[in-house]
């Protein structure tokens, strides 16, 4: 893994937060007034458009992570991650669950940034809202300390504690 | 530099005369010079060479001594008179006899001897004869003399130690008890030697405090214990001693005075030659920068230098000057643009220069070659106007402006009264034709007069007030000021470029209270002008069609400063060198279509990013007071949007060399005509893939189209997906529109605009005889051409591309 892509994969999944340009300080060449609404760097690669609004966060992370060669085979393992959990939540074996949580740790790979939308709804948020108490226990823990793990980035956790968080 | 070398004259001619004196050696220096070796060779036991002995003192001198004495003198100082140059005086101090004792009986040297045991002041005479070998030797005159001593000292051991084999020569002693009785031994054969020649100084009281306060600072002694001694100051060693009138005090004076001439020059010359490689400096900058202005306009830098120098006449700057005569006319002339251009980099304060560039202002040009002409023309007038000026100097300048132009305005007054008369007396004359009135003599003889004079005035007024201003030294800044933010008498460029004339010294005398006032004003032009909304409010980089990319880079760098002093932008040469590298032919794109530079700090006017296929704007040239002073014309402004580079950029695309470089490929590929927005996306996109790939310090993630088509295509694009990109662009671009229903819905929206015209010349008050032209072939035709044109190639272009031509862009994604 180069050291270009670590960096890039940390700051995209969230363990790092990424250096936050310093804003412009109001001056006399600043023609907006000072209770500006629309931050300045929001759009200025738009090709003249209309309504092209910036797109999530993590897409743009997304997109920038997937021009490294490393990309495809961390995506790989965390498709591949996700259909073990899934089927481990359908076969509702908590032990599995639980030691495969333990030896993959979810921050490292349950992420839009690898993971499509729609399969992860699929594959994880269908198949929590079917599977037992224990089981969706074993994952809100695991989606916990990934909460406390992670600097940015946390909604699909945050999501899940507040779907299930009272599982248990 | 002057001062320098008559300076450094003066101290060559101090070193000859002072060289020169020292080389003439009479006999009495030599007996001087042996003095001295004497008694140098004493501290290293080998003075028996320069003394006239007797074979048997011989004999025993020749011997090595078994102990070392550690004799050595100090303070010596020899004076031998020219009238007796054989007689030599000398005035020296010894060690005392304690230290001496000690150092024998330890066979080591003490430091701090000095300080313990006092030193024995000794002066008299020797004399120089020569021996029968015919060497030169020295004979002491009287017994108490160093060198008598220093022989006393040679011979201990062998006859004057009481207790024979007491002192251990190496220092080391098997117990306290022999080195005591060594020290005793060497005490006494010590002040034995010392009684014998020097009586006086060897009394039993004084050697014997002596000897009890060195034992009692023994220990501190012994820790300055050195097997050898130290280096001592030799006798001749000293230039007071070899040439004694340096202690003059005529010599002192005089060399104080020389000294201070030669710091004087030193200093005078180091300045000077500071200011000299300044200027180097600033010459090579300089030339740098005139080399890129050259290459501008891709004219070889010798010509342009001939050139300037042929056509300018008197120019003071060094690297302009040319190499050899050259006859006018053999080298080409440069247009206004580039000497506007050229005076913007660098300003000069040539009234000629300046007053060439004043007459090239027109208000409102028409064509946009004219426009950009004036507009650096402005810049550079700025430029050179502010060159060396004080900012304590702008009031007065202000006012001798301001009173040059009233003294202009009475002579318009003055001439529109002769004028009035004379078209008064033609019609008297008209009059008396019609009624056949014969007495018109004397008032044809005033017409004359009148005509006469009314060429006069207009020979006069042909230089309105600025030319007249610049041609007495007076500095109009006040006249660029209103230039600047004076939207209604000159173009957009010009103000544009007054304002990049001035902001430089604006900028750096802002805090000062002559400036500040002219710096407020156009700050607010500035800001007015970005907020009207006519979404038409940009800073253009307008250049000549044959520039270059380091010209390129130069001009871009002076329009983002304009657009936004407070910002820090990239390298504008780096990014002109990243663009031209990975986009070939980018500059044909630049050159044809000027690069407009918006300010998203205006973004509540999202009419910057909205496309519309043309920006229509209703102009009224008036004189002020709005609604009510007279209204000069009334006009349409056109901005035909489909063309590249028409909408706009973001400045902060600006702020890294790399953002700017995918937006300017899109533009490109729209410049290389392919008006396919899908295909032009999908080449974009491509494009980014491999230039973030390359540049890893580029930051792809604020570029929103490539974010949303890398997640909507893929890392490496699907030709499956090539509907979903389709279907993109017509969500924000709308779907193609044939031929004539384009043209149909373009004539229907004319016709509501020219509607709209007409309604507001039937109702407007203010002038009504001034009204805005309608948009039909009688009207404004070009306005009109420029509206359908834009309206039908906007509504034509295609929007789609089939899954063949997605495959062709993905493997030739470089528009050809």
């Amino acid at each position: 893994m180069t050291p270009g892509y670590e960096q890039a994969r940390r700051i995209a999944l969230g363990l790092t937060r990424a250096p936050v340009a310093a804003n412009d300080s109001e001056n006399m060449w600043e023609v907006m007034p000072s209770n500006r609404t629309v931050p300045l760097l929001e759009t200025p690669f738009q090709f003249f458009v209309r309504d092209f609004a910036a797109p999530p966060e993590v897409l743009a992370q997304r997109a920038a992570l997937s021009l490294f060669d490393e990309y495809e085979a961390d995506r790989n393992r965390a498709v591949n991650f996700l259909l073990r959990l899934s089927s481990l939540l359908h076969s509702r074996t908590v032990e599995s669950i639980e030691t495969m949580l333990m030896e993959t740790p979810v921050w490292d790979w349950l992420s839009y940034v690898f993971l499509d939308e729609q399969d992860l709804n699929e594959q994880l948020i269908n198949e929590l809202a079917k599977t037992d108490g224990p089981c969706r226990r074993a994952v809100c823990n695991a989606a916990k300390s990934a909460m406390e793990r992670l600097e940015a980035h946390r909604e699909l956790f945050a999501q899940i504690l507040a779907q299930y968080g009272d599982a248990q | 530099m002057k001062h320098f070398a008559s300076a450094m004259i003066n101290a060559l001619l101090l070193l000859l005369f002072v060289i020169g004196t020292s080389c003439s050696r009479s006999e009495s220096e030599q007996n001087e010079d042996l003095a001295g070796q004497a008694f140098d060779a004493m501290a290293e036991g080998k003075a028996a060479q320069y003394l006239l002995l007797t074979e048997e003192e011989q004999a025993v001198a020749s011997r090595p001594p078994r102990y070392r004495s550690y004799f050595h003198v100090q303070d010596v100082q020899v004076h031998v008179s020219e009238s007796e140059p054989d007689t030599i005086h000398y005035e020296c101090t010894v060690p005392g006899p304690v230290g001496v004792a000690f150092c024998i009986a330890t066979a080591r040297y003490y430091l701090l001897n000095d300080q313990f045991s006092r030193r024995i002041p000794i002066s008299g005479y020797l004399r120089v004869i020569t021996d029968d070998d015919g060497r030169r030797c020295i004979v002491p005159t009287d017994k108490s003399n160093p060198f008598a001593l220093y022989l006393a000292l040679q011979r201990i051991g062998d006859n004057d130690f009481t207790v024979t084999g007491t002192v251990n020569p190496q220092g080391d002693y098997q117990s306290d008890s022999a080195f005591v009785a060594a020290l005793s031994a060497a005490t006494v054969a010590v002040s034995d030697a010392y009684g014998r020649i020097i009586p006086g100084w060897v009394e039993g009281d004084t050697l014997k405090s002596e000897l009890e306060n060195y034992v009692a600072n023994f220990g501190e002694i012994l820790r300055s214990a050195s097997p050898n001694l130290p280096p001592l100051p030799s006798a001749r060693s000293g230039l007071l001693n070899r040439w004694p009138w340096l202690k003059s005090k005529q010599f002192i004076f005089w060399a104080v005075v020389v000294a201070l001439l030669i710091i004087a020059g030193v200093v005078k010359g180091a300045y000077y030659l500071g200011v000299k490689i300044n200027n180097r400096v600033q010459e090579h900058r300089r030339a740098r920068q005139f080399s890129a202005y050259g290459s501008l306009f891709h004219i070889p830098q010798n010509t342009l230098t001939l050139a300037l120098s042929c056509t300018v006449g008197a120019f003071d700057w060094d690297v302009m000057q040319p190499k050899h005569n050259q006859h006018a006319g053999e080298t080409p002339d440069l247009g206004i643009l580039e000497k506007a251009i050229l005076f913007t980099f660098r300003p000069a304060v040539f009234r000629r220069e300046m007053v060439n560039l004043c007459r090239n202002l027109e208000k409102k040009p028409a064509d946009n070659a004219k426009a950009m002409s004036a507009g650096w023309c402005a810049c550079a007038l700025g430029r050179c106007l502010t060159r060396g000026l004080s900012p304590h100097k702008v009031q007065t300048h202000r006012k001798r402006f301001d009173r040059l132009q009233k003294r202009f305005q009475k002579e318009v007054d003055h001439y529109v009264a002769v004028r009035d008369e004379l078209v008064g007396l033609r019609q008297a004359n008209i009059q008396d034709l019609i009624s056949n009135t014969k007495d018109t003599k004397r008032r044809n003889s005033r017409i004359k007069k009148l005509q006469t004079k009314l060429q006069k005035l207009e020979k006069t007024l042909r230089d309105g007030p600025v030319v007249r201003a610049v041609r007495r030294g007076v500095r109009p800044i006040t006249y660029l000021e209103k230039m600047a933010c004076d939207m209604h008498s000159h173009s957009k460029f010009e103000q544009q470029g007054a304002m990049m004339g001035l902001l430089p010294f604006l900028i750096k005398h802002s805090r000062h209270k002559q400036v500040s006032p002219v710096l407020e004003n156009v700050v607010k032009a500035r800001n007015e002008m970005i907020s009207s909304d006519s979404e038409m409010s940009f800073f253009e980089v307008r250049v000549p069609t044959y520039c270059t990319k380091e010209g390129y880079g130069v001009a871009l760098g002076e329009v983002l400063r304009c657009a936004n002093p407070s910002m820090t932008f990239a390298d504008t040469n780096q990014i002109m060198e990243l663009a031209t590298a990975e986009i070939p032919g980018v500059l044909s794109l630049l050159t044809h279509y000027p690069l407009r530079i918006i300010d998203p700090g205006n973004r509540e006017k999202e009419g910057f990013y909205k496309f519309t296929p043309f920006r229509h704007a209703l102009w009224t040239q008036y004189v002020p007071p709005k609604d009510e002073g007279q209204v000069i014309r009334r006009y349409h402004e056109v901005l035909d949007m489909t063309l590249p580079n028409s909408t706009g950029l973001n400045l902060r695309l600006f702020t890294s060399p790399y953002d700017v470089i995918p937006v300017l490929f899109h533009e490109y590929c729209h410049h290389m005509e392919d008006n396919n927005e899908a295909s032009v996306f999908l080449r974009t996109h491509m494009f980014c893939q491999y230039f973030y790939r390359k540049y890893r310090a580029a930051d792809p993630k604020k570029n929103f189209a490539f974010v949303y088509l890398q997640n909507l295509l893929g890392t490496t694009p699907d030709p499956e997906k090539y509907d979903k990109l389709n279907n993109l662009i017509l969500t924000y671009y709308g779907e193609q529109e044939p031929e004539h229903v384009a043209e149909k819905k373009t004539d229907l929206m004319v016709d509501e605009m020219n509607k709209q015209i007409l309604m507001f010349n039937q109702t407007n008050r203010w002038c009504p005889d001034k009204t805005f032209p309608l948009l039909t072939n009688e009207g404004d035709k070009t306005s009109l051409d420029t509206i359908r044109s834009a309206s039908i190639r906007a509504a034509t272009a295609p929007r789609r591309i089939t899954q063949q031509e997605f495959n062709e862009r993905l493997e030739n994604w470089r528009p050809q």
